[in-house]
């Protein structure tokens, strides 16, 4: 991930109140967390608010779809074409949930008939469809019976959209949206296809997490727990797996407390961590107002030109002269980042709009 | 005075502060990443400023991080600075940094405020 591409894709998402997409190895245990960032995203607006409890409902249905159904966690690897995702992707009016998870030739010859069946059947004929196979169906091998991908169905109210794409003999890549609309108004419309180019552009730049929506406690302490879940899958060494979680929350917090506030009272921007060359690499961008970029270039150039032991001798001198801030803080923060990072982090302020400017920053850890 | 004993939650630490007649022991632990770190450690500042103008004979102060955001980090120097006063008023007083076995960040940003303060600051590994 270089910032140029961190740019323009937060410039591609900027009207969404929330993207997050997951790559990697899925466990149960994520389900929560992933429910709390949807549900205080759509917390701010009114219309989608009533469609919390379905939303939250789909969410955990598809992450059971690719928690159950996927090929198991041995055979994946890290941003290979075996990579499963979750994609979740809030607007004013509408929410859609991508997932992505590989199966097996024998698999599609099962999900196609039953995704075309799903998808001709109107709202009473999906009722008795399931009460049908509740009473009287077999129970699938995973206890599901296909009751999932018609629960999905019964609630977005809109029909499945599907795509089977061939990576090897063996396996394929099954792609399944949910579309979720409060209106049938036109808006923004993101189509399957364009989840696939999305996913497809995220695993070349490396990255397994990239959340794109308001940063504060309520939904950095989710992601945070989605970030230690999955580097502990990773199984790095104590040391790393500390520094990248420290950086993370010192690179989320900034956002938080620093960012601009744009006219929805939100503290916009975006996060992806990834890996490159065996290191991960966390990166955020944000806005800041216009009148603080100088002073922040200023500091960034400072720090920059400073070697190993004058950033720590720097530090040492904030630690005892510096004044905390009303937060609470005293400009530790950025120098943190940069002391723990292993190389020296890549930054770029630059105009965005009439009252704010970009920042973004790229830790390698 | 009265003790101080705040419960931690998911990103903030527990503060325990006992005096008694001759020993007082404050003691810190669990997760401290709150945002407003000034809000949280406010009611342990105003303790802290209340004991130092009249300190026990000896006093224990014992930290045991898991996560230490920034903001933190300059609350708990702001008051180990404000602590030393205890030690230049020549009264006894032990701080021992406590850091889990392998968390060599904890244990690094230990020995780096030891290296700023004016009292001695103990670094201790403990096993899970």
């Amino acid at each position: 991930m270089n910032l140029i591409t961190l740019k323009e894709i937060y410039q591609s998402l900027f009207h969404d109140r929330l993207t997050f997409i997951l790559q990697g190895s899925f466990s149960d245990a994520m389900t929560e967390n992933i429910i709390e960032l949807s549900e205080y995203s759509i917390s701010g607006n009114e219309d989608l608010k009533k469609m919390r409890k379905k939303i939250s409902f789909l969410i955990a249905e598809s992450f059971q779809n690719i928690v159950r159904h996927g090929l198991p966690s041995e055979d994946f690897v890290a941003n290979s074409q075996k990579a499963g995702m979750f994609l979740t992707k809030s607007m004013s009016d509408r929410n859609y949930i991508t997932t992505a998870n590989t199966i097996t030739p024998e698999q599609i010859i099962q999900l196609k008939p039953m995704l075309d069946r799903i998808n001709e059947l109107d709202p009473g004929e999906l009722k008795d469809l399931y009460h049908n196979i509740l009473s009287h169906g077999t129970l699938s091998q995973k206890g599901g019976a296909g009751l999932g991908l018609i629960e999905m169905a019964r609630k977005s109210g809109k029909k499945l959209e599907y795509d089977f794409v061939p990576i090897d003999k063996e396996h394929s890549l099954f792609y399944l949206m949910i579309t979720m609309l409060i209106n049938d108004l036109p808006g923004h419309t993101f189509t399957l296809q364009m989840a696939e180019g999305f996913h497809k552009r995220v695993n070349s730049g490396n990255v397994f997490i990239l959340y794109k929506g308001d940063f504060s406690k309520d939904s950095i302490l989710p992601i945070l727990n989605l970030a230690e879940e999955n580097i502990a899958k990773n199984q790095e060494m104590p040391v790393t797996r500390k520094k990248v979680l420290t950086i993370l929350i010192e690179l989320l917090q900034n956002i938080s407390l620093h960012g601009y506030a744009r006219n929805n009272g939100t503290k916009d921007g975006i996060l992806t961590m990834g890996a490159e060359n065996g290191k991960y690499v966390i990166c955020t961008g944000n806005l800041i107002e216009k009148n603080k970029a100088d002073d922040l270039n200023q500091l960034l150039k400072k720090y920059s030109a400073l070697d190993r032991n004058e950033i720590n001798t720097t530090y040492k001198l904030l630690l005892r002269t510096g004044k905390a801030s009303a937060m609470g803080g005293g400009g530790l923060g950025l120098i943190e980042i940069i002391k723990e990072s292993t190389i020296k982090p890549e930054f770029s302020i630059e105009p965005f709009d009439e009252n704010s400017f970009l920042f973004l920053l790229k830790s390698t850890v | 005075m009265l003790n101080l004993n705040i419960a931690d939650t998911e990103d903030t630490p527990s503060i325990i502060c006992i005096k008694e007649e001759k020993n007082c022991t404050i003691s810190i632990g669990g997760n401290s990443l709150p945002e407003n770190a000034a809000e949280f450690y406010l009611p342990l500042n105003q303790w802290v400023n209340e004991y130092v103008a009249n300190p026990c004979s000896s006093t224990l102060i014992s930290f045991k991080f898991k996560y230490l955001n920034s903001s933190s980090t300059r609350q708990i120097v702001d008051m180990l600075i404000a602590l030393e006063q205890i030690h230049f008023k020549g009264f006894a007083l032990g701080v021992f940094w406590h850091y889990i076995k392998d968390d060599e960040l904890i244990k690094s940003r230990g020995e780096e405020i030891a290296s700023v303060l004016e009292i001695p600051l103990e670094i201790r590994e403990y096993e899970s």
